[in-house]
């Protein structure tokens, strides 16, 4: 039989998980390594039920991942220059409300969860792309907190870098 | 602000506009948090990045440093030549903390000399080294190296600013002395022909701590002697793409890298030796001393054959199935249709994310022969590589009148393609402990259809999707360039007139891709409903 763990969400509902689904998370795995003979559930207080078990889906999808290829991807050519080649179940997966969104990126940070991490970036990254400062604003409910004149200035100091 | 203090997190349609959006503080978190933030604009290209500095003091205390992160001067970037020279007058007055020192990426790919300003400087007469006032303009490497401490990779594809000069210059006994850039960990010069040998020498003193090096189409420098130098003084490099060398790299100058590097090799891509310096030895080499490569290009070596890499497959060291990740195949003497190679390729080369295979050597069967006796491979008493076939074909203006034609060419050329091949991987996934294909996601196709006409039938191209339950992007090329397919820089140069299709509801990724690709000649006119497999 697999070897399983039980996680503990943060409204104290019980999930169990294969060992090697729970270590995609590295926050898990080195838990699971301090305390391998551990039974008791292992608390994601953090982190609540409706968002545990959708992370434990991504983690359950990925488990076979090669983790070589989470590496290559946290290379300095990312950013502009990465592939903007978006695995079809990972769109899929990430295609929720801008709540869910929030909970999963901040729960795949805290869980340490790099590859998931990094796709809620580029999602909310896409949410960004093509937007101007105002839209951008708005969209995320951002104070502008510039005087007329600092905005001038940063216009000025960014010319060369400005797209044509 | 209209809405402010009401927290609108709904995304169109995502959200039932009945519900009113929840409120709690923690939702903002990802934008309260530098580090996710910068983790979100870490994804975003310049233009963007340049709006974000307009957002809010916090936006922009992350967004401008990574303005500098990524120095995109290239053509691919539409970026000008006067971009270009303002930044490098300017360069000395960013601060290190907050700009040059977030610099990591330099991209000045297909940056030429303004034509009409040919023989101007332009370098500023204040960062023109002393010494080389009489070509000032040599000097922009020797200034972006040092004000750049902390740049990571330097990427010259088709590069014409660079020249002896420029990288010889370090040796001048009169600029301060600099013995290495040990932060440059990627390094592409390729389609070069000012450089000589010398100059190709100094890379691994310049360039200690390389893992990626591109010099495609670089020559007369670099050679069997200046490989053998790099790979031996380079003992971080992991990635090598060398091609377009002329007869300068042969077999010895692999079999040296081969040697030098031995398990730290990852990627090794070999792009165009036509004048088949370059053989089945050099797979035997790869194979004997590359224990841990998982990546190898081998394209447009007329001189490597399937019998090589049936050899090399079947004799390299099977880690969990096989270790090969991404394989291409493409050009040599390579007889796709082979089912020894569709064998091998199931048995050896379990784990393959990415296979690439050619045509362009393939025989094609005369139109009049029936398709059950279709000879596959190449004549036994033919020697050379034969001519590739020329074809008035209907995709040579790269316009497919209609959806249908385009279907009716891939498919005569699926079927030609998969030939006896096409049932060997089912027949080996019965026997094999782990199933091949179960991770190729991405296969490419180049052929050069000959002028048959085929009966318009999807059939085998069902059947062939189906051996790929991972598959996501097939590509299927034509007039292949195999030249710079490696070198991601130049898709701006990449006249591919391709055709991508994908699985499911996938198609959109195929088109980014083209975009990416700016494959500017290519029409597409299929559309989504007509690719649902």
């Amino acid at each position: 039989a697999m070897e399983t763990v039980t996680l503990k969400s943060g409204d104290e509902k019980l999930f169990q998980v294969p060992r090697n689904v729970a270590s995609k998370s590295a926050l898990i795995s080195s838990m699971l390594e301090t305390a391998p003979n551990e039974t008791e559930p292992i608390p994601v207080k953090n982190v609540q039920s409706p968002v545990l078990e959708k992370i434990i889906e991504y983690c359950t999808k990925h488990a076979n991942d090669d983790p070589e290829d989470d590496e290559d991807s946290d290379d300095e050519m990312d950013g502009p220059l990465r592939s903007t080649d978006i695995d079809p179940w990972d769109l899929k997966f990430i295609d929720v409300g801008m709540e869910m969104l929030y909970e999963i990126i901040m729960a795949a940070n805290y869980l340490d969860i790099k590859p998931l991490l990094n796709l809620g970036c580029k999602t909310v990254a896409n949410m960004i792309k093509g937007k101007t400062p105002d839209e951008i604003r708005s969209r995320f409910n951002i104070p502008n907190d510039f005087t007329p004149e600092e905005e001038e200035q940063i216009k000025k100091e960014n010319e060369w870098a400005e797209d044509r | 602000m209209a809405c402010q203090g009401v927290q609108d997190h709904c995304q169109p349609g995502s959200s039932s506009p009945n519900t009113p959006a929840p409120t709690t503080p923690q939702y903002d978190g990802i934008f309260n948090s530098p580090r996710l933030l910068g983790l979100v604009l870490d994804q975003l290209p310049r233009p963007d990045l340049l709006r974000c500095c307009q957002v809010s003091r916090s936006w922009r205390n992350l967004a401008q440093p990574r303005i500098h992160r990524h120095l995109l001067f290239g053509t691919y970037w539409k970026s000008r030549f006067d971009d270009w020279r303002h930044y490098l007058a300017r360069l000395p007055s960013y601060p290190l903390e907050t700009a040059r020192g977030h610099s990591r990426v330099l991209d000045l790919s297909g940056l030429d000399f303004p034509l009409c300003s040919s023989h101007e400087s332009f370098m500023p007469p204040s960062l023109a080294a002393p010494t080389y006032k009489s070509d000032p303009n040599s000097a922009w490497l020797f200034v972006v190296l040092t004000q750049l401490p902390r740049l990571k990779s330097l990427l010259l594809h088709q590069c014409r600013l660079l020249h002896n000069e420029t990288i010889l210059m370090f040796r001048s006994p009169s600029l301060p002395a600099v013995h290495s850039f040990g932060n440059i960990t990627t390094l592409a010069i390729t389609d070069n022909d000012n450089l000589t040998e010398r100059s190709i020498n100094l890379i691994p003193t310049l360039f200690p701590n390389l893992h990626t090096l591109d010099l495609t189409g670089t020559r007369p420098g670099v050679t069997d002697r200046s490989l053998a130098l790099i790979a031996d003084h380079c003992p971080n490099l992991a990635h090598l793409t060398i091609g377009h060398m002329g007869s300068k790299v042969t077999d010895n100058g692999i079999l040296a890298v081969c040697k030098m590097t031995r398990s730290r090799l990852r990627t090794l891509n070999l792009v165009s030796f036509p004048k088949q310096t370059v053989t089945d030895q050099t797979l035997a080499y790869i194979t004997q001393y590359c224990t841990q490569l998982n990546a190898l290009t081998i394209a447009d070596c007329p001189a490597i054959t399937t019998r090589g890499w049936i050899t090399a497959l079947a004799t390299s060291p099977i880690r969990d199935g096989g270790r090969w990740k991404r394989l291409d195949l493409s050009g040599g003497k390579l007889v796709t249709g082979d089912p020894g190679l569709w064998t091998t390729l199931a048995q050896h080369a379990a784990k393959l994310q990415s296979l690439s295979v050619s045509f362009t050597t393939l025989v094609m069967p005369a139109p009049s022969t029936p398709r059950s006796t279709r000879p596959y491979g190449l004549p036994p008493n033919s020697h050379d590589r034969p001519s590739p076939l020329t074809s008035k074909d209907y995709l040579t203006d790269s316009q497919f009148p209609n959806e249908s034609l385009a279907y009716q060419v891939l498919s005569a050329d699926l079927l030609a393609f998969l030939g006896p091949g096409l049932q060997v991987p089912k027949a080996t996934s019965t026997q094999s402990s782990s199933p091949p294909w179960m991770l190729l996601h991405d296969l490419q196709i180049d052929m050069m259809p000959d002028d048959s006409e085929f009966p318009p039938d999807l059939n085998p191209l069902m059947e062939f999707i189906q051996l790929f339950p991972a598959l996501r992007t097939l590509r299927v090329l034509r007039q292949s360039c195999p030249a710079h397919r490696s070198s991601p820089a130049l898709y701006q140069y990449d006249h591919h007139r391709h055709m991508s299709i994908n699985t499911g509801d996938k198609l959109w990724l195929a088109l980014v891709d083209l975009a990416r690709r700016r494959a500017p000649h290519l029409h597409i006119t299929l559309d989504h409903s007509h690719v649902a497999f």
